[in-house]
Order: C-alpha cells, then sequence, then structure tokens
C-alpha cells in the first residue's frame, strides 16, 4: 500500500472524481476531502468522503442542507457519519482515484446493500450477468 | 386534444396582454373560425385519404379504422372549441357559416367511420364522395366565409 | 470478416437508433407543413451529433469514463446537478414519449387502444433490460429499425416532383400560410430531435461497457460517420413522402398512423406492415437506450456500479433506478396524455438542455490529463466551438419560440 504523497491541486485531481477498486470497479466519488494539519502547518488529506453526508455541505445551500437532512433521517444511528475512505488506500490516481480496497470492505455503499436486499435481490435472475 | 389546448393557452395569453380575443373582437374572431375551419381541413382530407386508400386495398381495416378514428377525433376537437366560444356582437353570420360547414363534415367523416369499420365498400365509398366534398368547401372556407 | 461484421452492426445500430419517435413524428410533421425547406436543419443536426459523439466515443475508449462521469468533475457537483436533472428530466419525458410510441404502434396494427398497451409494453420493456444482453438489444433492434428503409423506398415509388422537391430544399423559407417563427420553432424542433442529449450518453456509456480502447476509436468513427448520416438520411425521407402526399393535400400530421400512410399508398400493405415494424422497432429500441441512459446519467453523477455487464445484485441501484422509471412512467401515460405531444415537448425540451450537455464534452476532448495524446485536433475544436454556439441560439431561442407560437400551432 504506496501512500501517495505529492503536492495536489485537490480541486482539480481529487474532488468529484471517480473512486475505483483494483479491478476497476466503481466504489464511490470523491464528495468531499477530510483534512488534517500536519506539523509544519500545511494540510494533507486524510480520507475520501462519500455519500450525501459529504455532498450536502459541499453543494451548500438550500439544496444542500435537504440532501443533509434526507441522509439523516434514512440513517439508523443518531449521529450518522459521512462514508469514509483512508488516504493511504489510495494507489494512484489518472482520470480516476485509484484505491487498494474492494468496494465491499470499503463499506461506504448503504444505498446500494438496501437497494439489493429490499428490491433487486427479490426479482429472480438478479444474481446472473448476461 | 392538442387544438383546444392550445387554443384555450392563447386565449389565456390574448386576455393578458391586454389584446382582443376572438370574443370581443369580430375580426380576431372570423380568424379563429378561419383557422378551425384549416384544422378541419386537414382532418377531413386526412379521412379522404385513408378511405381511398382501403378502397384500393392499400391498408389493412385495422390501420385504417385506426386512422379515420384518430381523425375523427381530432376533427371534435376543434369543432368543439371552436363552438364553445362567446362569437362577440356582429360575428353571427361567420358563427353560422362556419358551424355549417363543421357539421357536415363531421357528418361526413362519422359515416366514413362506420363505413370503414363495417367494411362496407359501397358505403365506403359514398363516404368518399361525401368527405371529398366536405373538404373542398372547408377548403375555400375563407371564400364562404361572410 | 468478423470485424466488418461487428462495424456493419454498430452502423445498423446508428441507423436504427437515429429514428426514434421524436424523429419520426416531427420529420413528418415538419415535411407535412413545411415542406423540405427545413432539410438544412436535419443536416446540420446529423453534422453536430457526429462530431460530438466522435469526441464522447473517443474520450470513453481513451479515458475509460462515460460523458456524465466526467461532467460532474468539470462543472463540479452543484452545476453537474443541475446539468443531471435538467438532462434525466428530458431524457424521462422522452422515455415517456417513447414507450407511447411502441404503444401507438401496437394500436395502429391491432386496433386495440394504446391505453391497454402501454403497461404491457413497459413491463416487456423491463423485462428486456432486465435480462437480454446488450448487444442482442442493441443488434435486434437496429436491425428491425432498418425497416424503415421502406420509407426511401415510398418515396421512389410515388415518383415525386424532384425538381420541387430539390427547390423546396434549396429555399430555407417557410411556404406560404407559415409564418417565420412557426418556422423558427420546427427549426429548433427539429435540432433537438436530432442531438437529443441521451444519444450522447447512451453512445459513451456503450463503449465503456464493450471496454473500448485506444485501438477502438477507428471502429467508433466509422459508425459514427456512416451511421448517424444514413440515420439522418432516413429522417428526411419521411419527411420527403409527407411533403409529397400531404403538403399539397394541406394535411398536418398530427399521429403515427399518418407517417405511415405515405408508405401505404405507395406500397400498399407490405409496405404498411413493414412501416410498422420499423415503427417498433425504433420506438422500442429507443425506449431501452433512454431507460438506461437515466440510469447511467444518475449512476455516473454518483459514482455508483452500474450497467448489464454485472449481474443486477452488483449494480442494485442502477437497477433500481431504471426499474422506478419504467414504473413511473406508466401512469403518467394512463393520464391519456397525447403521446405525440409528449414527443413534440420533449424535442423542444432537448434542445433546451444541449449546452450543459455538450460544452463538458469539448471541454473534457481537450483536456490532456484524460486524453493523453488524442487531446481534439484543430477540426474538431473549430466545429466543435461553432456547434456550441449554434446549441446555445437554439436553446435560449426554445422556450420564447414554444410560447410564441403555442407550442407549434
Amino acid at each position: 500500500m504506496t501512500s501517495l504523497r505529492a503536492t495536489y491541486d485537490a480541486g482539480l485531481h481529487l474532488l468529484d472524481r471517480q473512486i475505483v477498486d483494483p479491478d476497476d470497479a466503481p466504489v464511490a466519488n470523491v464528495d468531499d476531502l477530510e483534512l488534517r494539519e500536519r506539523a509544519d502547518g500545511r494540510l494533507a488529506v486524510s480520507a475520501l468522503l462519500t455519500g450525501p453526508g459529504a455532498l450536502g455541505p459541499r453543494t451548500g445551500g438550500r439544496l444542500g442542507s435537504w440532501m443533509v437532512a434526507i441522509w439523516r433521517r434514512l440513517r439508523p444511528d443518531a449521529d450518522p457519519q459521512p462514508g469514509r475512505i483512508e488516504a493511504r488506500l489510495v494507489t494512484h490516481t489518472d482520470s480516476a482515484v485509484h484505491v487498494s480496497a474492494r468496494a465491499r470492505d470499503l463499506r461506504v455503499d448503504g444505498f446500494e446493500q438496501w437497494a439489493r436486499a429490499t428490491v433487486i435481490d427479490k426479482i429472480p435472475g438478479a444474481g446472473r450477468a448476461e | 386534444m392538442r387544438v383546444r389546448a392550445a387554443l384555450a393557452g392563447g386565449l389565456a395569453l390574448a386576455a393578458l396582454a391586454g389584446c382582443a380575443t376572438p370574443e370581443g373582437n369580430p375580426a380576431a374572431y372570423r380568424e379563429e373560425a378561419l383557422s378551425t375551419l384549416k384544422a378541419a381541413h386537414s382532418a377531413v382530407e386526412w379521412v379522404h385519404i385513408t378511405v381511398g386508400a382501403r378502397l384500393d386495398d392499400k391498408m389493412f381495416g385495422r390501420s385504417a379504422d385506426d386512422s379515420v378514428s384518430s381523425a375523427e377525433e381530432s376533427l371534435s376537437g376543434a369543432a368543439g372549441t371552436f363552438v364553445g366560444l362567446q362569437p362577440p356582437p356582429g360575428a353571427d353570420e361567420v358563427r353560422d357559416t362556419a358551424t355549417k360547414l363543421l357539421s357536415a363534415a363531421q357528418d361526413a367523416v362519422e359515416d366514413a367511420r362506420i363505413a370503414v369499420r363495417r367494411d362496407d365498400r359501397d358505403a365506403m365509398r359514398k363516404a368518399y364522395d361525401a368527405v371529398g366534398k366536405a373538404s373542398q368547401a372547408l377548403d375555400h372556407a375563407d371564400e364562404e366565409l361572410p | 470478416m468478423k470485424r466488418i461484421f461487428a462495424v456493419a452492426l454498430g452502423i445498423l445500430t446508428a441507423i436504427g437508433g437515429f429514428v426514434d419517435i421524436g424523429d419520426l413524428v416531427t420529420n413528418a410533421l415538419v415535411g407535412s407543413r413545411f415542406g423540405m425547406s427545413l432539410a438544412w436543419v436535419v443536416v446540420v443536426g446529423v453534422v453536430g451529433i457526429c462530431v460530438f459523439s466522435e469526441m464522447s466515443g473517443r474520450v470513453a475508449a481513451v479515458s475509460g469514463r462515460a460523458t456524465f462521469d466526467l461532467v460532474r468533475e468539470r462543472l463540479g457537483p452543484r452545476v453537474g446537478l443541475a446539468n443531471l436533472v435538467a438532462s434525466m428530466g428530458v431524457t424521462f419525458l422522452t422515455f415517456i414519449a417513447e414507450i407511447g410510441g411502441v404503444a401507438l404502434s401496437l394500436e395502429i396494427a391491432t386496433s386495440v387502444n394504446e391505453l391497454l398497451w402501454v403497461p404491457v409494453v413497459a413491463a416487456l420493456l423491463w423485462i428486456v433490460l432486465w435480462r437480454v444482453r446488450f448487444a442482442v438489444l442493441e443488434n435486434v433492434f437496429g436491425l428491425l429499425g432498418l425497416s424503415l428503409v421502406v420509407f426511401a423506398v415510398a418515396l421512389w415509388q410515388l415518383s415525386p416532383d424532384w425538381g420541387g422537391l430539390w427547390q423546396q430544399v434549396t429555399s430555407p423559407s417557410p411556404p406560404s400560410g407559415e409564418s417565420w417563427t412557426q418556422y423558427s420553432y420546427y427549426a429548433v424542433a427539429l435540432f433537438g430531435a436530432a442531438l437529443t442529449p441521451y444519444e450522447v450518453f447512451f453512445f459513451s456509456s456503450g463503449g465503456v461497457e464493450e471496454r473500448w480502447t485506444a485501438k477502438d476509436v477507428a471502429t467508433m468513427r466509422l459508425n459514427v460517420f456512416l451511421g448517424f448520416p444514413l440515420g439522418g438520411a432516413l429522417s428526411l425521407t419521411i419527411a420527403a413522402v409527407a411533403a409529397v402526399v400531404f403538403l399539397p393535400a394541406g394535411v398536418q400530421v398530427e399521429a403515427l398512423v399518418q407517417v405511415a400512410l405515405p408508405v401505404a399508398l405507395a406500397l400498399g400493405k407490405i409496405g404498411l406492415v413493414i412501416a410498422l415494424i420499423g415503427f417498433f422497432a425504433a420506438t422500442f429500441g429507443a425506449a431501452c437506450e433512454t431507460g438506461l441512459s437515466v440510469g447511467y446519467s444518475i449512476a455516473q453523477f454518483y459514482g455508483w456500479r452500474w450497467g448489464k455487464f454485472v449481474p443486477p445484485r452488483q449494480a442494485a441501484r442502477f437497477h433500481l433506478v431504471v426499474l422506478l422509471c419504467t414504473v413511473l412512467a406508466v401512469p403518467v401515460l394512463l393520464t391519456t396524455v397525447d403521446p405525440i405531444a409528449v414527443t413534440e415537448y420533449s424535442v423542444v425540451f432537448s434542445a433546451l438542455a444541449l449546452p450543459l450537455t455538450y460544452l463538458p464534452i469539448l471541454v473534457i476532448a481537450n483536456d490532456p490529463d484524460y486524453m493523453g495524446k488524442r487531446v481534439n485536433g484543430r477540426l474538431a475544436n473549430a466545429l466543435g466551438t461553432v456547434y456550441l454556439v449554434v446549441i446555445v441560439v437554439a436553446s435560449v431561442a426554445a422556450i420564447p419560440l414554444m410560447i410564441l407560437t403555442k407550442g407549434g400551432q
């Protein structure tokens, strides 16, 4: 697991990019970034944030607060946290952000699991590819 | 259906703009009549072409039926909207002439639809001629209208 | 040999997919009211869709990313979301129109009312999207849609005054009885029908599904530059037969059955059957494409797994969206709204949504980050920029013209 060391224009190269796993399968989008301050005062990306919990505050305005409100309502826990992918899992970036873990191990896809369990798995043929 | 909706929209717009509406102004009413008769002519000629095609055995009964029924719907939509307009004073003659033309057209189209649905060739031939006449009358509506 | 077959099928698909309910109805309507005087708009539209399809196809092949993926990256989440809502809205409207078109085609063939067909068509459509392989879908409906070539045969059979038709083509002005406002409105509508956003989404997403690489760019270009113009030519023949039969008779096209009438007159029952098969295939194929495109757009915007190449349970959100669309389309059509009216609005709103769709493509195709050495050349950029101006003009003019002409009356 190589960590990403570079000075980045995060806005250009990270935000809103597709996150893909080692098989090039889509994981999520980079909806926001978690930053931490290093000892020398500069900022580093500590994690990628995804989901309405991250996109809502970043979109801002009324639309953003609606997104967050709906998301909070649909999450069972009292103080839900947005989906989080540690920065150390990022291997490299090209047109997408590549991470070293598989989608199911990252556990940022609550909606997908809900859709699968509630609707899709109930329809015959859901497990078969073309 | 569409003609009705569009006419209703047009009336609202005109009212908003403070312009003369067909219900207030005889010239606008005559324009409305002409436009309705033009739409009616389109529907009637559509029936004419369809019945002709059916008589020449170029169409299946079902498709001809669908075609004539759609045209009939369009015609009654246009006619209904116009007849529902309140004629301004001085426009009564225009109204009478227009509604006579529309009635004749609707009768001819109805007969055509019945004939096509029954697959009655004699009736279809008769209807073909009647529809043709109605179409011609509507085509000359501008000269007919006072 | 196999390569040639693949190219041929791609071209056939482009033809079949280019004449959906919007093109069928709008071209016949325009032919019946304006003759061939708006033919130039179809030509302009075809060149435009070629330019942008080639760009987005190249982007998909070189970067492995589809259009909507990149829209959000370049425009940011807020503008990207607005774009998503607008494009999706238009595509969903088109989707509803296509289902209506399938139902209408069946009504013409069977005399069973369109409303009764709507739920059947929606169910059949969803089953096809759930189970049928992408490639089969494309090829079957592409090939069947090719039966619309019967319009060209019918045109020939009608022995029109070719000189007169050419006269109409070369005099781009409204015929007597139509105003310049009407003419401009239908120019915008025809343009919107030729450049509907879903075509680009579907094309680029399809490219990613088929795992195009830079080596596939040449094949992709062949598909685009042969397929779309042939599709455009088909649109023109539909307009031409309407111009020959309906314009002199003073008949305005307002129903799908009228679109087929000239073919019946020229070629009899056989011609009519072939035309109806073509209508069914073109509208059903387009319904598949638009349904998938709504799913593609949303999934790509949010970064979800999408596509038909993985088992549905691995792209659950994507399939949920497609299912929801199909379910929601039914009650809309069951309000007895005229699918032709829905079609006419969908093409005008397409024109509205165009700038936001095509600007990002132009930007991305110039970005060496994504494209490496395959960035736009000068020709692509020149054409792309010119078209962006045209697109913005059409988009800005769409709503005022719609109000001024009361929806094309």
